[in-house]
């Protein structure tokens, strides 16, 4: 009989082909069909061999000897028992063994079965409790999952009952006169227990066929999943490669450029200094051209200073040399004196400057110069990008999961930042956009920097802003920087808005 | 094809062994050549007053066990218990309590039924019987009313003709003699004569 195959959602990542799946499952349903053939059929085997002994077993102790007055012979039964029994059993157990899961092996032994329970209820002088032996045998058989092996197992049954109640109706019915018919009513019975063997045989096929569908989908799957382990371990391998190349790479550009800094700062000071004292002089020689001339080139060589300097930090915080020197001092006072440094410039562009203290910040224990250089930076930020608005500072003293935390908060009321702008805001050398630079001049250093300090502290820098609506860029510092993080090596900043 | 062939000659001879098995146990033993009247020189006594019943066994033929076993079915369906004998068969030579076994327990144990040892045969030459089980319904007048056995294959307990008939004869609804088939071991042994003729002679 041929099964259809259950429906099954085959979805998947990978998207096997159903076909391929389809075809595998056959192939399992077989495989589990034919064991299933096999280990029945031996299992046959050692029960005709069972049933075999328990016949001569039966034959003995029921009538073990036939008697003629004195004299004695075995009897009639058990030489029946030994070599009727025989041969039902060793021609179906032999196929059973040396022709397993074959056809006819299990269509022979489903007809030795019912000939042995024959055998066995005339052995036991037809008791009724032997008649059970085929309706057992029936059941037994149903372990094939076949159907098809009922059909000669009845039909032997049948033809026995028809035969004996035409010949000998009492040695099969228990009575003298029997109808003709009467065989049917047997076979009824028999066919009664068929239905639900049969029914049982059907639902177990297909219940093997659905566990080979799903044997073949998890099959598939194993493999798809071998298959991704196998990319993933190999893409892993690469990305692992590739980052220790941009390691590689990084430090040498980090050290050249540290290297270059230091080459370069060296004459660049020696430029400064020169160019103050021919300031001094022309001041004394009352030459305003050129003290304006020297003034630019101070200026110049000041902002170029500047610049070497971040690009040195930055080199040695990505070469992982930035060290961290740690001291307590009051955050009022340090911010207080930040502000009177920073009140000229960020009043340049028509600007008000304010500073608002939550609380009493009291002391924190940090890198002082590169907590003053966050704050710088951030308020040269928005002196810059401001005019004719307002700078605010605000600051407070925070516990958060057990943490002290100090916040600054500069806020001002300028160009503001659009959202794009705002996610590679904290990269080096990457300011809002490319007009920024020209209009507002900057390297695009000093975010950088600040994302860097905040996070060899230990600390956090986020912004909000709407573009035209200003921005606020609040710092979270540690009140007490940890040791360790003098250590600590920044992060690429991704998305720190 | 050679494995279908030597199917069907499996077939054939498992078939066969069994139908030859069927017909052995329908095979009749030799029936009894019963005097038609109660002999006067049996030692049995015969019941003048109603019918009188006797079965001749052997005590160790296993096919007489289904033979006891009908006769307390039919003892217990009859309306009036006949006088019943088993006569149980004690051949020559056979030494200690020889016929003492479990199937004269099962025929002491029936209600109403004498066993009794019949050393040598004796009387079942008189009654010239042949084969365990034999059963013989004499009326009250002495006149034999049946003849065979109370099972209807060797060893089958159950209902059967043997049995019917003498439920019949005994309550009066048949009224007349009936001879059949009985099933069971040759009371007398294979090196005597066998013959009812043979038989016959050496009982007189």
């Amino acid at each position: 009989m041929r099964t259809s195959f259950p429906a099954v959602n085959f979805s998947y990542s990978t998207a096997p082909s159903p076909e391929s799946v389809e075809t595998r499952a056959n192939a399992v349903f077989r495989g589990h069909q034919q064991a299933i053939y096999e280990q029945t059929d031996r299992m046959f085997a050692y029960l005709m061999g069972a049933q075999w002994l328990a016949g001569i077993v039966f034959a003995l102790l029921v009538a073990p000897r036939t008697w003629s007055g004195a004299d004695s012979a075995i009897h009639v039964h058990v030489w029946a028992a030994v070599i009727l029994g025989g041969i039902v059993s060793i021609f179906p157990a032999a196929l059973a063994l040396l022709r397993p899961g074959e056809t006819m092996t299990r269509h022979t032994i489903a007809v030795a079965q019912m000939l042995m329970g024959a055998l066995l209820i005339h052995l036991t002088g037809g008791r009724i409790e032997t008649h059970f032996h085929v309706f057992g045998s029936l059941a037994i058989l149903a372990f094939y999952r076949d159907w098809r092996v009922l059909v000669p197992a009845t039909v032997v049954v049948a033809l026995d009952h028809a035969l004996r109640g035409i010949f000998w109706p009492q040695s099969v019915y228990g009575v003298v006169f029997a109808s003709e018919w009467r065989w049917v009513e047997h076979a009824a019975w028999v066919v009664f227990e068929d239905i639900f063997l049969i029914m049982a045989c059907v639902r177990g096929t297909r219940e093997l066929r659905e566990i080979a569908v799903h044997t073949a989908i998890l099959e598939q799957a194993n493999r798809d999943s071998a298959r991704n382990t196998i990319e993933q371990g190999e893409l892993i391998a690469r990305l692992r490669l590739t980052q220790q190349q941009v390691e590689a790479a990084t430090r040498a550009k980090s050290e050249f450029v540290a290297n270059m800094s230091h080459e370069l700062r060296t004459p660049l000071n020696a430029i400064t200094l020169y160019s103050e004292l021919l300031q001094e002089i022309a001041i004394d020689d009352n030459r305003p051209d050129d003290v304006a001339d020297l003034g630019k080139i101070q200026t110049a060589s000041r902002h170029l200073l500047g610049l070497i300097n971040g690009i040195l930090d930055l080199s040695k915080i990505e070469a992982g040399k930035m060290e961290l020197h740690l001291e307590s001092f009051g955050v009022r006072p340090m911010v207080e004196e930040l502000i009177g440094t920073m009140s000229a410039v960020v009043r340049n562009n028509n600007n008000t400057l304010s500073v608002h203290f939550e609380n009493d910040p009291q002391v924190m224990h940090a890198d002082l110069t590169k907590t003053r250089q966050i704050l710088f930076n951030l308020l040269s930020n928005a002196a810059k990008f401001t005019t004719n608005g307002s700078v605010s500072v605000g600051v407070a003293r925070r516990t958060a999961g057990g943490i002290e935390r100090i916040e600054f908060a500069v806020t001002d009321s300028g160009i503001g930042l659009t959202e794009e702008q705002q996610r590679r805001l904290f990269r080096p050398f990457a300011q809002g956009d490319a007009s920024i630079s020209r209009k507002y001049g900057g390297t695009g250093l000093g975010l950088a920097l600040v994302w860097r300090f905040c996070q060899l502290m230990g600390g956090e820098v986020t912004v909000k802003s709407t573009i035209g609506n200003g921005a606020t860029f609040t710092v979270h510092l540690p009140a007490t920087v940890r040791a360790a993080g003098e250590t600590a090596t920044a992060t690429a900043p991704e998305a720190a808005a | 094809m050679v494995r279908a062939a030597l199917v069907v000659v499996w077939l054939c001879s498992a078939g066969a062994g069994l139908v030859w098995l069927m017909a052995y146990d329908n095979t009749a033993g030799m029936a009894a050549d019963a005097p038609a009247r109660w002999p006067a020189e049996s030692a049995l006594a015969r019941n003048p007053d109603g019918p009188t019943l006797l079965m001749l066994a052997h005590p160790r033929c296993d096919c007489t066990r289904a033979s006891i076993g009908e006769l307390a079915e039919l003892l217990v369906r009859v309306p009036q218990r006949p006088r019943t004998f088993v006569v149980f068969i004690r051949p020559g030579g056979v030494e200690g309590a020889w016929e003492h076994t479990g199937i004269w327990r099962q025929a002491s144990r029936i209600p109403g039924v004498t066993v009794i040892r019949d050393d040598d045969g004796a009387e079942a030459r008189r009654f010239r019987v042949y084969t365990s089980g034999q059963t013989l319904l004499y009326d009250r007048d002495g006149a034999l009313a049946y003849s065979g056995g109370t099972t209807g294959a060797r060893g089958k307990a159950g209902d059967n003709a043997g049995r019917s008939t003498l439920l019949e004869l005994i309550d009066g609804s048949q009224p007349r003699r009936a001879m059949l088939p009985v099933f069971g071991c040759s009371l007398f042994s294979w090196s005597k004569p066998q013959t009812k003729e043979q038989a016959a002679a050496d009982a007189y």
